[in-house]
This record gives structure tokens, sequence and C-alpha cells, in this order.
């Protein structure tokens, strides 16, 4: 089941690869929700990790928001029907960072500087680069 | 069915001998493209991309998982059947030198004097090869 390539000349080339364009533009528009997610995922983020900071004694109703922010993130991602190439990395690679960093910050906020705005609110930000980051470069897209 | 091999080179001096039987059809044409710049596409965008029955489409991805080309993948969301389509590696070579070819060939045009012939064929070179 295949056509031999016998007969295509300049402009039937050209415009083949005008509609590969077309197509690839097409993946380009579908895949817009990606950086409105990471964007979301990020402003999640800076609130969870700013009241978990702020407020420790309300560890339990903020992770209980965080996972359920996760959670709805995961469902939304799942019902889109198409992501740009590269997109699944880009998002295991900022979530793995962001674990990382909120680690850190968990680890060295909570021992040093428990309820302290100073450290918690530019850690929150911080904690969030990588989610801003990937939005960002998504959008670019 | 099995696709010209793109690590092969041109088998003869013209450069159509570089295009890949397999995605010289439009219709499959447009399928890789659109698949070349995803992770993966569920079915129904793909259709809608590139304007095709649903049975059309299905045939055309069957020619094309044959050739090795297009993974599937099926699953659900919730209650609700899935299917996921993907480029193979094999696929994203055989593309590569497919859009190569093309670009020789549509050049040719280019050299002749014609306005405008090189914008698609930049583009589409540029396309889903990044990240």
């Amino acid at each position: 089941v295949t056509d031999e390539p016998t007969t295509l000349g300049p402009e039937g080339a050209d415009a083949a690869l005008g509609e590969v364009e077309r197509a690839q533009a097409a993946v380009r528009t579908g895949s817009r929700w990606t950086a409105r997610y990471l964007g979301a995922c990020g402003i999640a983020s800076l609130i969870f990790v700013t009241l978990t900071g702020l407020f420790p004694g309300r560890g339990g109703t903020v992770t209980a928001f965080w996972v359920g922010v996760v959670g709805a993130a995961v469902y939304y991602a799942r019902r889109q029907w198409v992501s740009w190439q590269g997109f699944r990395r880009l998002n295991d690679l900022a979530f793995a960072a962001w674990g990382l960093l909120w680690t850190g910050t968990a680890v060295l906020g909570f021992a040093l500087f428990p309820g302290r705005p100073i450290f918690w609110v530019p850690a929150a930000f911080v904690v969030a680069a990588p989610l801003f980051t990937a939005a960002w470069r998504s959008a670019r897209r | 069915v099995r696709g010209a091999d793109p690590d092969r080179g041109f088998r003869g001096s013209h450069p159509r001998h570089g295009l890949d039987p397999v995605i010289h059809s439009p219709v499959r044409l447009s399928i890789v493209a659109c698949l070349a710049a995803a992770d993966k596409a569920e079915f129904a965008f793909v259709r809608d991309t590139v304007e095709v029955s649903d049975s059309v489409l299905s045939k055309q991805v069957s020619t094309l998982e044959e050739a090795g080309y297009v993974k599937v993948n099926k699953g659900y969301v919730g209650k609700r059947p899935r299917t996921w389509l993907s480029l193979s590696p094999a696929g994203r070579r055989a593309l590569e030198a497919h859009l190569a070819a093309l670009q020789v060939i549509a050049s040719t045009a280019e050299t002749r004097g014609p306005a405008g012939l090189g914008a698609a064929t930049q583009s589409a070179m540029a396309g889903g090869h990044d990240a």
C-alpha cells in the first residue's frame, strides 16, 4: 500500500512541505494548554510553600490543598489531545527539580526559619521557579 | 509494507529517489508530520488536523504501523476509550530523510526564480525537531 514517488515536481514538493508546516502548526496550537498547566502548577506551588512555612500548624490542610492541585493537574493533562514533542521530558524535569528544591527548603526552613516570612516568601519563588521556567518554555514554542 | 531506509541515501541522481514510498502519500505525510511535532496525539486530534474520516485515518495508521513508523496505544481517560498515536524513531528518521528530499526538489524551483516557494520549505524543515 504505497505510492511510488515518481512524479513529484518542485511545486508539488513545496506544497507537501507547506502541508507539513500546517500540520505541525496545528500541534503547536493544540499544545498551548501545557503552558497554562505548568503556570497554574507554579502559582499553586507558591501558595503551598508560603502557607506551609508561615503556618506550620496547618500542615495537613495545606498538604491536602497541594495534593488536590496535583491531582486536578494530572487529570487535566490526561484529558488533553496532544502535547508538543519534548513536553513530557520537560514536565518530568521541572517536577523533579521542584521536588529537590522543596525538600531542601523544607529541611532548612523548618529547622532554622519556622514561620518567618523573610525566608519562606523568597523560598516559595525559588521552589516554584522550575515550574514557571517550564511554563515559559512551553509558551515560547 | 516497508518504508525506504532513511540511512541509505539516494538510489539515483534524482532527489526523488530519496522520497519514502510509505509517507509519500499526502495523507500519510500529514499524519507523520503531525506526530513528529508531538510527544503523542489522540486519534481524534490527528483526524481533525489531517481532515479525514475515522475509517480513512484508521487505514492509513495501520499502514504506518506495519511499516514501523507509528506506535498505537489504547487506554482510557475515566470511562472513555482513547487511542494515542506517536511516531517511532524509525518514523522520525524516515520523515527527516523525506523532508530533505522534498527540500532538494523544491529548491530546484527556487533556483529558477518563483518567489515564495522557499518559505514553506524552510519552515517545514525547522518544525518538530527541537526540545
